[in-house]
């Protein structure tokens, strides 16, 4: 293992430092980086022009010029040795500084829409797996190759468009119009429909059903004015917690042995509870607050599960927290929609936004200030889990055909095992291990940033400042942009043959 | 199965159910609003901040810099650092009496007394004065050269300025510490005399401070011309007033002259500036100014969303349409910009233009008019075919040298006249590579527009989109004729390097005795009426010789919420923040 590490990065280094090499000529040949000035007619304009090719060296030939940048990088390698160089922008900024912006703008926007598609796609592809050829299946196929397909500036411009202004047009006086919420409702029907199936008597049932319901439901929220000031209450909150234990113990161990649900159960009630005893503390905490209440739920949740386990003590334990953590999300979501009444006042009604990462100069309560940050991420993020959704699923839907193909499955199946356990303990793991390659890359993408999302929505993360850089023809942030999307990428392809082995004891490294 | 089904059935009824009973959760948090709305700061005086886009990050208070310099930093300092002077919306020079006055006292030698205005202070309470316009000239004027030798060989100055222009010509200014009047004498007359001082001027008592001496002996060090002690405040004036992204130095460093003061900066995000207390001019209509950094293709959208409340996009014919389509949501100003667009002649010898009879064919074939309503009409209705080089068509002089210098013999295409002209010269089927920069749609269809007209007349136009403009124009094997645009700076004198024999902007090889000498005058001089007289012979010469072809002004477009007022359309490259302090809100 420690040969292979010790090669691959090896042999990585000269890959990147040829990499860099082609990088820096074609940055450098792409364009003319005098171009403004030289249609300039400014007095001083012989004086701009003498000043940038000093700044960027620009009267040594390219392929020099790699040398003296590589220099200044080279010191990067040793960090307290050297001064870590990566040379100036045109407008005269360090690049590691730039740097050092663009990058914790790109995480923000990036990891959350990363992890949040990864989720999405990979149960939305186990269940299509396990309903194969049916209407779900045919739908999310459908409507995966339809977002994979759209160009992602159009989906996002049009987001923009129907997402935050129009919606925020509609925010001024939230009503859902009577046809309106029977078109929603038909379309939930449809939905509902499709995805539980069944004999020609139980379609009809679910699809009035839920008609009923959605159209209903619509319909009373506009009339309650809850888009105005929307909240969950607690009593959706208890229903959704009591669901959410049933769903991960379904999960976790199934409903042969009790004792797994009860703790499940337990642990919602106590987040209910929680509901009105952390009434004060959760007014305006801080981040530090939220972070130690998660941590008191996991304590909270393993108490629970070691004390009502009994002999499953394992699955209760995590049916326990994971159904604390559901709950504890509930709650916050809950308390982040409180503020949302007082935050439409702040920002004139203009809730969701269309650029930027925050309302610049907001300063609020812990609550205000993460629904500044929540408006701002929800289009990006959606766009790009939009269009990653599709990979995910595909991938997890063949990964998982495949292995219930197996002939260990069928073993496992005619020995007696139950359905979940099956699935979930023998199918699962085994068909996550080629998705292990997908979520490597996609991380490694995540480091180099989201170019477009990131030039429509304005975010000055990394994508940004590549494509701004590469416009001006300014080498030094390509560059930079380069070394950090370059190593990602090596780095985490690393990583993936690692797990790799980790995970399939038939693969041997080196 | 069945059973799933139904507990899948149920749960759907569930869910939606939920989302029914949450409708009675909404109501629950009035109780906790006032917790929220407590924090909101108090209604001030000048009301809401207004929001303005700009496309660039800030990175430096010192805009004369040469790292400085750029429209990014003008942008913000716009309202931060005042001058004597700075350009109005049509590129003309307004006068800041606020901040001081000038007049020439005398007129050889030309002498230029600047007055502050005895109120006119920094916003850290320290006087605006003589201190602060002799670093000026320190920086710009002095020469002073460091000991070192740069790669081409000469001594790298001490300061580094982006160009010393008219200063080079000034004499050391003789004031003492604390002088509020002081003369810039000439060593001879220079026509931009008013355009000399920069329209930022920087405190001199911080730079003192940060090179670690008194105001009082940068004063002395300059007057003696103290390499030594100057070497420290060099370093700081050079780079120590630029910026990492959000990293905002000590307000204390970044005093102001003007209606605001830098308040806050978050990276990549925006710029916030509030109004400076101590401005001893007017105070500015709003209080607070955010400048949010915004792509330029993505601000219609937030001005649509009330993210933004001003904005100033380069133009093109969907930014209109776009713009248009918000109808009364926004108000759109449409006007010009001062750069313009030309068709310049190879006339080097033996190129195909330097027969003066083909250079009139291709004149008289060229659809100007055409071309302006076709392609810049659609972004500004009131556009109008552009005829002379050196003023604009809403210079107040533009009608009177028009009249004067130019016939009107190429308003509207002759086929039938170029084409005789171009069989006289033998030369029907000749090719014309048209130089263009690449990718320019508007450009590509200019082209086209003229190819469609000149090819009847005999020409073969061949399209020649380049990268490199910059290098295509010097090579000058590389095409027949040249379209680009200048951007026009507001300075009377920068066309002289255009125009006269062997000058660096002029490689077409075009040298006409008259215009140098008309050129060599008007640089020395500062008697406007004479200015005009000058440009306007420059201009005839330019038409008769056939030197190029004006065609445009760029369209301009500024749009801004129609709550908010005093907001102009910005011609001059001073952007559209230039006056920012008259921004309010109804």
């Amino acid at each position: 293992m420690l040969v292979f590490i010790v090669r691959r990065v090896i042999i990585s280094f000269f890959i990147l430092l040829a990499a860099t090499f082609v990088m820096y000529l074609l940055t450098a040949n792409s364009g003319n980086p005098l171009g403004d000035l030289q249609e300039s007619r400014a007095p001083n304009r012989e004086a701009l022009i003498e000043a940038r090719i000093r700044l960027l060296n620009l009267d040594t030939p390219a392929p020099l010029r790699y040398f003296i940048w590589l220099k200044g990088a080279a010191g990067c390698l040793v960090p307290f040795a050297l001064e870590c160089d990566l040379g100036q922008s045109i407008q005269g900024q360090d690049v590691s500084a730039l740097l050092g912006v663009a990058f914790t703008q790109t995480l923000q926007l990036v990891v959350a829409a990363t992890v949040l598609a990864m989720i999405l796609g990979i149960t939305v592809g186990i269940v299509t797996a396990l309903r194969q050829y049916s209407g779900l299946d045919y739908t999310v196929t459908f409507s995966a190759f339809l977002f994979f397909s759209l160009p992602i500036f159009w989906v996002a411009v049009l987001l923009k468009e129907y997402g935050a202004i129009r919606f925020n047009d509609w925010l001024a006086d939230p009503t859902v119009p009577i046809t309106v919420a029977v078109v929603l409702g038909a379309i939930s029907a449809l939905f509902w429909m499709i995805v539980i199936a069944g004999d020609r008597n139980r379609r009809i049932t679910t699809f009035v059903a839920a008609f009923v319901a959605s159209a209903g439901a619509l319909w009373l929220l506009s009339e309650t004015q809850w888009f105005a000031d929307p909240g969950l209450g607690v009593v959706v909150i208890a229903v959704t917690a009591v669901g959410l234990a049933f769903l991960t113990t379904a999960v976790v161990a199934g409903f042969t042995y009790r004792n797994v649900l009860y703790s499940a159960l337990a642990s919602a009630a106590v987040g209910i509870v929680c509901h009105f005893a952390l009434g004060p503390v959760l007014d305006d905490p801080s981040s530090l607050t939220i972070l130690l209440l998660a941590l008191v739920t996991v304590g909270v949740g393993v108490g629970i599960g070691y004390a009502l386990g009994g002999l499953q003590r394992r699955q209760a334990i995590q049916a326990a927290v994971f159904t604390g953590l559901g709950t504890g999300a509930l709650l916050f979501l809950d308390r982040l929609l409180g503020a949302w009444d007082s935050y439409s006042d702040r920002v004139n009604g203009r809730v969701i936004a269309t650029i930027g990462a925050r309302t610049p100069n907001f300063e609020g309560t812990f609550w205000e200030e993460g629904l500044d940050r929540a408006t701002h991420l929800v289009l990006p993020t959606i766009a790009i889990v939009l269009i990653s959704f599709a990979t995910y699923t595909r991938y997890t839907r063949s990964s998982m055909l495949e292995v219930l193909n197996q002939d260990y499955v069928r073993t496992a199946r005619s020995k007696g095992l139950a359905e979940r356990g099956v699935i979930v303990k023998h199918a699962f793991r085994n068909a996550m291990i080629p998705i292990t390659t997908l979520m490597a890359f996609d991380f490694a993408g995540v480091l180099s940033g989201a170019v477009i999302t990131e030039n429509v929505f304005g975010w000055t993360g990394l994508g940004r400042l590549f494509t701004d850089s590469l416009r001006a023809v300014d080498p030094n942030p390509v560059m930079g942009f380069f070394l950090i999307a370059g190593t990602a990428a090596v780095v985490f392809n690393m990583l993936a043959d690692i797990a790799y082995a980790f995970l399939d004891p038939r693969i041997r490294l080196s | 199965m069945t059973t799933k089904r139904r507990g899948m059935a149920v749960f759907a009824v569930l869910t939606a159910g939920a989302l029914a009973l949450s409708a009675c959760g909404g109501g629950d948090d009035d109780s906790n609003e006032s917790g929220g709305g407590n924090t909101e700061s108090p209604a001030e005086s000048g009301g809401d901040p207004i929001t303005v886009a700009s496309d660039a990050e800030f990175t430096s208070y010192n805009g004369n810099s040469e790292t400085g310099n750029g429209t990014w930093n003008a942008f913000v300092l716009n309202g931060v650092q005042d001058g004597f002077w700075d350009y109005g919306p049509q590129g003309e020079i307004v006068r800041n009496e606020a901040f001081g006055t000038y007049e020439v006292t005398s007129e050889d030698p030309l002498t230029v007394r600047y007055t502050f205005a005895e109120d006119a202070t920094w916003s850290d309470g320290v006087a605006i004065d003589c201190d602060d316009l002799l670093l000026e000239w320190a920086t710009q004027g002095a020469g002073y050269e460091t000991a070192e030798i740069g790669e081409d060989g000469n001594p790298i100055p001490l300061f580094r300025v982006p160009g010393t222009t008219g200063y080079d010509l000034v004499a050391k200014p003789t004031c003492q510490p604390g002088d509020k009047e002081v003369e810039f004498v000439y060593s001879e007359p220079f026509a931009d005399w008013q355009q000399v001082t920069n329209t930022n001027m920087l405190p001199a008592h911080i730079v003192a401070e940060q090179a670690g001496i008194t105001p009082e002996d940068l004063v002395t060090a300059i007057q003696n011309d103290d390499l030594t002690a100057l070497a420290p405040v060099a370093e700081f004036w050079n780079t120590g007033w630029d910026m990492e992204p959000g990293a905002l130095l000590d307000p204390a460093v970044l005093p102001s002259s003007g209606p605001y003061v830098i308040d806050s900066w978050e990276a990549g995000q925006s710029l916030t500036l509030v109004a400076n207390e101590n401005y001893y001019g007017d105070p500015p209509a709003t209080d607070t100014i955010v400048i949010r950094f915004i792509p330029q293709d993505q601000q219609v959208q937030a001005l649509a969303n009330g993210e933004v409340d001003v904005i100033a996009p380069q133009v093109n014919v969907d930014l209109v349409a776009s713009l248009e389509a918000l109808g009364d949501q926004v108000t759109m100003i449409t006007g010009d910009e001062m750069t313009w667009e030309h068709l310049d002649f190879n006339q080097t010898p033996g190129a195909v233009m330097a027969d003066p009879n083909l250079r009139q064919a291709f004149a008289m074939c060229v659809p100007r008019q055409q071309i302006v309503d076709n392609l810049i009409a659609p972004a500004n209705p009131e556009a109008v075919v552009m005829n002379l080089r050196e003023f604009f068509p809403w210079d107040p002089e533009y009608d009177q040298v028009v009249g004067e210098a130019y016939g009107g013999e190429y308003d509207e295409p002759d086929i039938e006249g170029a084409a005789a002209l171009i069989e006289a010269a033998g030369a029907t089927g000749t090719q014309v590579r048209i130089l263009r920069s690449d990718p320019n749609p508007r450009r590509a269809d200019t082209v086209a527009a003229i190819k469609a007209s000149c090819d009847q007349a005999g020409f073969e136009i061949v399209d020649t989109p380049t990268p490199d403009l910059g290098a295509g124009i010097t090579d000058v094997t590389s095409y027949e004729v040249a379209l680009f645009a200048w951007a026009g700076s507001g300075v009377m004198t920068s066309g002289a390097s255009l125009y006269r024999t062997a000058e660096g902007q002029n490689p077409y090889g075009y040298s006409n005795p008259a215009v140098d000498a008309a050129w060599d005058e008007l640089v020395v001089t500062t008697d406007e009426a004479r200015q005009v007289e000058l440009l306007t012979e420059i201009e005839t010469h330019l038409w008769a010789d056939l030197f190029s072809i004006p065609l445009y002004a760029h369209p301009g477009v500024t749009a801004h919420a129609p709550d908010v007022t005093g907001v102009q359309q910005n011609a001059a490259q001073t952007q559209v923040s230039f006056n920012m302090e008259e921004w309010s809100r109804s």
